[in-house]
């Protein structure tokens, strides 16, 4: 039976990849548990761990001291993450786009790129230390392969 | 003594392959060493021109991951070898599309079922 409740989740953890990215498995089993698209799950799943490891390894500098703190809510067709480190913060608009000729086989810069791209809406705050995603339900048909 | 390899590496005539999971290429540390290790294979074994880099267990793929891959084209081309990737998943492949990273790499447009791509051209 399909769950009708929207799960919550909220946690502050230390700035470790290792503990940070594999949060995102709870959301994904919660997601599976209202049969949202295989393709949703693995663009959940990449844009989850894109801000993850910035807020970690860019905004808090891989400093054991400070801390993110993960919120996430998921329902039958929307979900929303919303990840907030201590620090700085960053203007997203002053990343250059790695699309370009120049850019193309420089490495580093595609992260906020392949959030924004996947996620149906993408938000800073003022600070530029929070990042909330939000993703709806995608309206494609499972395909046979997914049945397998 | 020589470490193990952080994926396994197989080496037929001129051309060497690898098929790395999620867990090796999508996490910064895993796939530098990764990276690593086929480098300095391609440097030991100079008859080898080309690497495939069989993607088919990858269900998505980090920055993390290109980045590295981006690096690999680089030093590989430098040492005078192609990169061919193949059996690549539909939610990677709209990553190398979003990203267009399609136009610098060679991306096989083949199914991920397909095991014909893995036959070296010529």
């Amino acid at each position: 039976m399909t769950p009708v409740d929207v799960w919550t989740f909220r946690r502050e953890i230390q700035s470790d990849t290792s503990i940070g990215s594999g949060l995102v498995n709870d959301l994904v089993d919660e997601m599976t548990r209202r049969e949202w698209p295989a393709t949703d799950l693995f663009r959940t799943q990449l844009a989850f761990e894109e801000a993850i490891v910035n807020a970690i390894r860019h905004g808090n500098r891989a400093d054991v001291d400070k801390k993110v703190m993960v919120e996430m809510t998921c329902g039958q067709d929307e979900l929303v993450i919303t990840i907030t480190d201590e620090g700085q913060g960053f203007d997203p608009s002053t990343i250059p786009d790695p699309r370009q000729e120049e850019l193309l086989e420089v490495p580093g810069g595609r992260g906020v790129l392949l959030i924004t791209e996947i996620m149906d809406e993408v938000r800073f705050n003022e600070r530029g230390n929070q990042i909330t995603m939000v993703k709806h339900r995608s309206s494609e048909e499972p395909s046979d392969e997914d049945d397998d | 003594m020589s470490k193990r390899p952080s994926c396994e590496l197989v080496e037929h005539e001129s051309h060497l392959s690898a098929a790395p999971t999620p867990e090796i290429l999508n996490r910064r540390e895993t796939a530098a060493e990764f990276t690593s290790d086929i480098l300095e294979m391609l440097r030991r074994e100079s008859q080898l021109t080309e690497l495939f880099l069989d993607l088919s267990q990858l269900t998505w793929i980090s920055s993390a991951a290109l980045n590295e891959l981006i690096r690999l084209q680089t030093d590989a081309r430098g040492l005078g070898v192609g990169i061919r990737i193949h059996r690549i998943t539909d939610a990677v492949r709209e990553v190398f599309q979003v990203t267009r990273l399609e136009r610098s790499f060679r991306v096989d447009q083949a199914d991920k079922s397909d095991d014909s791509m893995l036959e070296p051209i010529g």
